[in-house]
């Protein structure tokens, strides 16, 4: 190779770094400048047709044809969220109206846009839940064109879908949905599953009754994502939880979540199952004993302080800190623990002392 | 010797130093076009609502090594205070500082004295005392420890931390406010990720204010704003394209986050290095490759981290010379990897690539620039032509430079003025024949006096930033 073709080579490389720069600034102008003006535009038909709805008329044909062929585009769907946002905030029933009438533009819309790229799809269902349009709606082809969005490689498209989904206020969506999610190869994190479920605005004690019915044909995961939602939503299901904090066959992962919900939710018949666990560890992983011991600040008797100061010496580090923290927060001073102070256990002494101190800073910062 | 021998041996250095140039050049381009290529899809996907639309807060302990840091511990405490995340607490680890980096602290957070028992899991030097404060809007500690370096300083604050994930940051840096929420993402989207790097930036002359940019220009010192030109090309072009492949090799000692249980098993940070940022990562490829773990680690793009770049030609030096024996050793440590098909790309693509064109090259450029003068003087080089060749390899990296430089600018919704941007075109060239030059013979004489540095803190000198 001749070294000249390698300088044609790197000139011609640079002028089309040059222009690539060139062209990219000028498309991101460009694009602002028309998503400015193209939702003026919606604004001001959307406006009208509004206007419309509030002398009893309804929505035209015209201007649905004009929704469905706008907002085909991606460029048109994100002009008309940005005028929708403006006009939803100002008046959110009429808007709500407007989009109650032309829901048979979402519902044609579904299909244009469940075969496009899957990062644009995923500003639909975000579109479908931000402006609560599936809420009143029965529309079977349109949920089962949702549910299998949910099937999607990008987590994006897949959480805005649930979302849609859970806006649409259908238990039994809810759980179709989380068995979609649950077999999908795709990784959907835990977090996810149980913080969009605390966004379920329907009635959850309905949805608890539908999640148990499937209860045992979800994975360990989603059975534990379930459940610690009940925990973090407030969603009261003492004897299916005692069910399984009984049931030594049940994943340790699911009682550990039912040990959770109980030091939440302090019951008399976990009480003694509680104490157990925490006071035994022969035969269990060390983390029952450690979480056991955490949920024992709901459960304060003699017993419990037997217990917690017993565990202070434990060999497992988490037992004894949990011990102590618990100690801490059951209001016990060092005349309740001057066994362990006296005691010969360095450990037991210093991490106590710790949690003891730290109360104290904490009531004389509160003071201050 | 004869002429046509020496001819000879040139035209061989002249060809080997024209498949390097080839090799730079090719993977430059590569790096920085799929880094573009990879900030403008991200912008698009932001766009689109291709993110996360509710707050999600993974637990976060962000740990703050300080040594003779009193100039500025109180304001990145301060700033680190105001993040726009709920869920994470901050530990500070003086290792042993000579200056009153503790009582500053103390003072300026009113902490009270405490005996917490800290659970070594990893090796530290031992706690001198430890301070809480119980009046912030999160938890914060103050542990104070026997001098033990920068690795050992990070060590105590991973045993000490309460939460899974850690951030490692610099005691000179401001975390953006969106920092830590945009640094979780890659946790959230995959279920295996061990470590994320953020995007380190120079906050020479930038106006931040609650850990927003409140003005941005490029740094009035020219040292600095060449050094920012450089973070651009680094941090957009290899960072991105190797973490295409997972073959990430570094996370900058400035903005990192890892998962405490992993860097546990893996050992922690290692004392005996200088660059124990970069050998965390090649442990935890190594450890996670070698005990078929799976894993990845990523390099989130839009969680910015500010940095104070060093504004003399001395302090950068010290930096670089720090840099260099870091990744040297680094290097020489895990040299089974290379070309080691049980280590994948990693071992075959990053490790070679490090090898090359980050550990050789300042004695690769420098021999070849020495052979084009001497060649020169026995009057084989044909002088006009290798000043065109190389006046268009500079012109090519420096666009290069410039492309990743305005990409960057243009994805993160920062904007700059028409004089910085003419000051940034001019900089570029120079940045690339002269400071890359320079900074090449630093490197090249950085091993001499080594031993003596080992567990250096490295100073350059601090000042305040506007926060």
């Amino acid at each position: 190779m001749k070294i000249e073709i390698m300088i044609y080579v790197y000139i011609a490389i640079c002028i089309s770094m040059i222009l690539y720069n060139i062209i990219y600034v000028f498309i991101l102008k460009h694009r602002e400048k028309a998503l400015t003006s193209n939702s003026e535009k919606f604004e001001e038909i959307i406006t009208g047709e509004i206007e419309k709805i509030k002398c009893g008329k309804p929505v035209s044909q015209k201007h649905k044809n004009f929704l469905c062929k706008k907002l085909d585009k991606t460029a048109g769907i994100t002009a008309f969220d940005k005028a929708l946002e403006k006009i939803y905030a100002n008046e959110p029933e009429t808007t709500e109206k407007y989009l109650f009438e032309t829901f048979s533009v979402f519902e044609y819309l579904t299909y244009r846009y469940i075969s496009k790229d899957t990062v644009k799809i995923a500003y639909f269902p975000y579109i479908l839940h931000k402006y609560n349009i599936l809420k009143n709606y029965e529309s079977e082809r349109l949920t089962d064109a949702l549910l299998g969005l949910l099937r999607s490689v990008n987590v994006y498209c897949r959480e805005n879908t649930i979302r849609a989904i859970y806006s649409m206020q259908k238990p039994e969506l809810v759980v179709s949905s989380l068995k979609i999610i649950d077999k999908i190869l795709s990784f959907h994190h835990p977090k996810l599953i149980c913080d969009g479920l605390l966004e379920y605005k329907g009635d959850k004690n309905i949805l608890k009754d539908s999640l148990f019915n499937e209860f045992p044909d979800f994975s360990t995961q989603m059975r534990v994502n379930i459940l610690n939602y009940f925990r973090f939503g407030n969603v009261r299901c003492d004897s299916e939880m005692l069910e399984i904090l009984k049931n030594e066959k049940e994943d340790n992962e699911c009682r550990f979540s039912a040990i959770r919900y109980f030091e939440k939710f302090p019951n008399d018949e976990a009480r003694p199952v509680l104490q157990d666990i925490a006071e035994n560890s022969a035969g269990r992983i060390w983390e029952y004993q450690a979480i056991a011991t955490s949920s024992l600040k709901s459960y304060p008797d003699d017993v419990t302080f037997g217990i917690l100061v017993k565990n202070l010496s434990s060999s497992s580090w988490y037992v004894r800190q949990n011990s102590a923290i618990c100690c801490e927060q059951l209001g016990y001073t060092y005349h309740d623990l001057i066994n362990v102070f006296d005691g010969d256990d360095r450990y037991a002494r210093e991490i106590m002392r710790y949690y003891l101190d730290k109360r104290t800073a904490e009531k004389e910062a509160v003071e201050k | 010797m004869e002429m046509e021998t020496l001819k000879l041996i040139f035209d061989s250095i002249g060809v080997c130093f024209i498949i390097y140039l080839i090799g730079y050049s090719t993977f430059l381009f590569l790096s920085v076009v799929i880094g573009a290529t990879t900030l403008y899809k991200k912008k698009m996907q932001d766009r689109l609502m291709n993110k996360f639309t509710e707050n999600y807060f993974v637990p976060i302990t962000i740990v703050v090594p300080a040594y003779n840091e009193e100039v500025t511990v109180v304001q990145t405490v301060k700033s680190l205070l105001t993040l726009d995340y709920k869920l994470y607490e901050i530990v500070v680890v003086d290792d042993g500082s000579k200056d009153s980096t503790s009582q500053k602290l103390i003072d300026a957070y009113n902490m009270c004295p405490v005996r917490r028992p800290i659970r070594r899991s990893i090796a530290c030097q031992p706690e001198e005392f430890i301070y809480e404060s119980h009046e912030q809007k999160v938890p914060l500690t103050l542990i104070r420890k026997k001098n033990g370096g920068k690795a050992d300083a990070l060590n105590m604050g991973i045993n000490a931390a309460k939460y899974p994930y850690f951030i490692c940051m610099d005691a000179d840096s401001v975390l953006q406010y969106d920092s830590l929420g945009k640094l979780v993402v890659p946790v959230l989207e995959e279920g295996n990720v061990v470590a994320v790097g953020g995007t380190v930036r120079p906050s020479n002359d930038v106006e931040l204010s609650d850990g927003k940019v409140v003005k941005y220009r490029l740094p009035q010192n020219i040292l600095a704003c060449m050094q920012l030109l450089e973070y651009d090309r680094s941090f957009l072009a290899s960072r991105i394209l190797f973490d295409k492949f997972n073959g990430s090799l570094i996370i900058s000692g400035a903005f990192g986050m890892f998962k405490k249980e992993t860097v546990i098993a893996a050992g922690g940070y290692d004392h005996g290095t200088m660059g124990e940022d970069m050998e965390l990562v090649v442990k935890l490829h190594s450890y996670c490759l070698t005990n078929q773990i799976s894993y990845s680690i990523k390099y989130a793009t839009d969680a910015v981290c500010w940095t104070q770049v060093p504004e003399k030609l001395g302090d950068l030096k010290k930096q670089r010379k720090r840099w260099h024996l870091g990744l040297f050793q680094t290097m020489w440590k895990h040299r089974k990897m290379m070309a080691n098909p049980k280590y994948g790309a990693v071992g075959f693509i990053s490790y070679i690539y490090f090898l090359l064109y980050e550990l050789l090259s300042p004695f690769i450029e420098v021999f070849g620039v020495c052979s084009m003068i001497f060649a020169y003087f026995i009057d084989i080089l044909n002088l006009p032509f290798m000043i065109l060749f190389m006046l268009i390899y500079a012109t090519y990296n420096s666009i290069l430079t410039l492309t990743a430089f305005f990409s960057r600018i243009q994805t993160i919704d920062l904007t700059i003025k028409v004089r910085d941007c003419i000051k940034a075109i001019m900089l570029c060239f120079f940045e690339v024949t002269t400071l890359r030059f320079i900074m090449a013979f630093v490197r090249l004489i950085a091993f001499k006096g080594y031993k003596k540095k080992k567990l250096d803190w490295g100073r350059i000198e601090r000042k305040k930033m506007n926060i």
